[in-house]
């Protein structure tokens, strides 16, 4: 499993570029969390003692470093009477809230999480369903509906429709809650009960889009060599949308694993307009705050979210086409897509 | 991809144009393409907002208004807008915001200014970064596509709107709100572009033709300039028009988000967002920047659709 591993391996690389780059660039930035720790009049000696409390005093890269070691190993800040552990894997420590980024994140992540997930596994299901149809019956009502609504998802913005939403089924007619978080363990019926519309939104746009993808892949395939031959052979058209879904397994597998790998960055616009406190309010918070440890980590979730997405449809890949497994994990080509020349 | 309701008549490819020097029949079908009520409309929608935009100040004028000023008496006591429908009368076209009373035909006008040069700078830069790096990558091959795929995946592995917000802290108050964000969304959007010209320049600099004029000794920048552009420049048109709307979009959600542009400029994301905390007494003072934002990315994506299957009839990519 030799290609496996360098994906993994690339997928490492990725990840610590992407979080290098973001050190640097907050650490470059004309902000001193010190300062704000450090309370008024702050004195230059205090300020000192601040930056070496939170580590703050030293090199970029070495601020880099222990960042990446603690996420293993945990850390303490600041030595002797008062010392703040901050147990593995740690994120860092948000002075302005006294609490370790890791812990912040893990209370919002269920909100979050929540959403998306819902969100994902509604669009999946209501855009491919609908997309078949709609590919089986071309020109037909369900087909021109899918078409219409797909164009008009593509252009609206999540917010506007979000909103619309808020004011039509929660303020105007009553019907559901126009926001706020149940937690499951709490009430799993009033936590899906708050979720319908966010859930609702965010599958009404995506799985437009979906459908549209469905709906073209799926004509492409139905009018291909084997869906004649197996029609010829008189196979059911039941088990010809079989074979034809089949093939379709690869591109959705990647769509389904990029929206959850974008989970959190579709969920800040949500969060904002249900007033629920997720991941994205976090941030949005701490942003307003200048609270970098919680602005880096954060990000940092975030980008890991997204490359591990991403690094799961790779290596699902060979298991949906065996054709790609026997070819030693190399790189399918598309029809359009010259063969490589051979010597 | 090709589906087989499109392209199978039309199916020329950039490619075989060049190496049979015929001119394709693209001209009239071009033109043909955009009189179809849609596209036509979408037009336009689209040149309505570019005029709205450039002379922004000239239409709130002629209202009367001006984006800035505070009119108290268009309110009522609880600050609400006066009148129904956000408080819209022969003063306030579109009414008034509420809050201040600033005239909401006069902030959507000037929304588009924000709106349209943000997304057309931003979209320019980032077609800008995705051509060179992609015609590198393709025609130079070796270590130096490798280091681009690489550069590539790490910017994706940004999380885009995340890392944008996260920006947002470190930029200072004063500075131009607007170029930042074209730096921002431009800076991100350039990894789609570059792979797909990567991936045409690839086929193109095999050609015979290539290999004559390398032969002949020809430079890369004549290889650049005369071969490899004329031939992705459709693409690279089809795609900077396809991914326009999202980047206008994507200054919206930040301004929304209350993170993009800032007071006193208008933005429609930002009045979106203002909108939240009056949903409940004045609901309409979403409506028109919500209307004004869907009409013009919507208008976007159907002239780059359209002009997407006008160019190049194998169909969708992304």
């Amino acid at each position: 499993m030799k290609p496996a591993l360098l994906r993994v391996g690339r997928s490492l690389g990725v990840l610590l570029v992407v979080l290098t780059l973001t050190y640097a660039i907050f650490y470059l930035a004309p902000i001193d969390p010190a300062l704000a720790m450090c309370g008024k009049p702050c004195s230059p000696e205090d300020l000192e003692a601040a930056r070496g409390f939170m580590g703050f005093d030293k090199p970029w890269f070495v601020q880099l470093g222990s960042f990446l070691s603690a996420i293993v190993l945990g850390c303490t800040y600041g030595s002797g009477d008062v010392v703040l552990a901050c147990a593995a894997p740690c994120l860092g420590y948000s002075f302005q809230l006294h609490q370790g980024v890791t812990t912040l994140i893990g209370q919002r992540f269920p909100v979050s999480f929540s959403v998306a997930l819902g969100a994902v596994a509604l669009q999946s299901l209501l855009g491919i369903a609908s997309g078949a149809i709609a590919a089986r019956r071309q020109g037909g009502l369900l087909d021109r509906i899918v078409t219409g609504v797909s164009v008009i998802a593509a252009s609206a913005p999540a917010f506007v429709v979000g909103l619309l939403a808020v004011v039509v089924f929660a303020l105007k007619l009553g019907w559901l809650p126009s926001g706020g978080y149940v937690p499951f363990l709490e009430n799993p019926a009033q936590w899906a009960w708050h979720l319908v519309l966010p859930w609702a939104t965010l599958a009404f746009l995506n799985g437009a889009i979906y459908a549209r993808l469905v709906r073209s892949s799926m004509i492409e395939q139905l009018g291909l060599d084997y869906a004649r031959t197996a029609r010829a052979a008189g196979l059911t058209e039941r088990t010809i949308d079989r074979y034809a879904l089949r093939n379709l397994a690869l591109p959705l597998v990647t769509l389904v694993a990029l929206d959850i790998g974008a989970l959190l960055g579709g969920t800040v616009i949500t969060e904002r307009i249900f007033g629920l406190a997720g991941l994205g309010a976090l941030l949005l918070d701490a942003t307003s705050t200048a609270d970098l440890p919680v602005i880096v980590g954060t990000t940092f979730i975030g980008s890991l979210l997204i490359v591990l997405a991403n690094l799961a449809a790779d290596l699902s890949r060979p298991l949906l086409d065996r054709r790609l497994a026997a070819g030693g994990g190399r790189r399918a080509r598309t029809a359009d897509e010259p063969a490589p020349d051979t010597p | 991809m090709m589906t087989q309701s499109e392209g199978l008549p039309t199916e020329t490819t950039s490619l075989q144009d060049a190496a049979t020097g015929e001119e394709p029949p693209r001209r009239r079908s071009l033109g043909h393409a955009f009189l179809r009520p849609l596209p036509l409309a979408a037009g336009i929608v689209v040149v309505i907002s570019l005029l709205a935009a450039l002379f922004a100040p000239q239409l709130a004028a002629l209202s009367g208004n001006d984006p800035f000023t505070y009119n108290v008496d268009a309110l009522a006591p609880d600050t609400s807008p006066a009148g129904p429908l956000g408080g819209v009368s022969a003063e306030h076209w579109f009414g008034v915001e509420p809050g201040t009373g600033r005239d909401l035909f006069s902030l959507v006008v000037y929304g588009a200014r924000v709106s349209l040069l943000i997304g057309i700078a931003s979209t320019l830069l980032a077609t800008a970064i995705g051509v060179v790096l992609g015609i590198v990558a393709g025609a130079l091959g070796g270590v130096v596509e490798k280091l681009v795929d690489f550069a590539t995946d790490v910017t994706l592995g940004f999380p885009f709107l995340i890392f944008a917000i996260a920006l947002s802290a470190l930029f200072p108050l004063e500075a131009p709100r607007a170029l930042l964000l074209t730096l921002v969304i431009g800076m991100f959007g350039w990894p789609g572009i570059a792979r797909v010209v990567a991936a045409e320049t690839r086929v193109v600099v095999r050609q015979p033709y290539v290999t004559a004029s390398r032969v002949m000794g020809a430079r890369f920048g004549h290889v650049f300039r005369h071969q490899v552009l004329p031939n992705v420049a459709s693409t690279v048109i089809v795609f900077a028009s396809i991914s326009l709307p999202g980047r206008i979009a994507a200054e919206a959600s930040l301004s929304f988000l209350g993170v993009g542009m800032l007071p006193p400029t208008p933005s429609w994301g930002r009045s979106i967002g203002d909108a939240i905390s009056w949903l409940i007494v004045d609901p309409a003072f979403l409506l028109f920047p919500a209307a004004a934002l869907f009409l013009v990315t919507f208008s976007f994506n159907i002239l780059g659709d359209t002009l997407r299957d006008a160019l190049d009839p194998r169909g969708g990519r992304s």
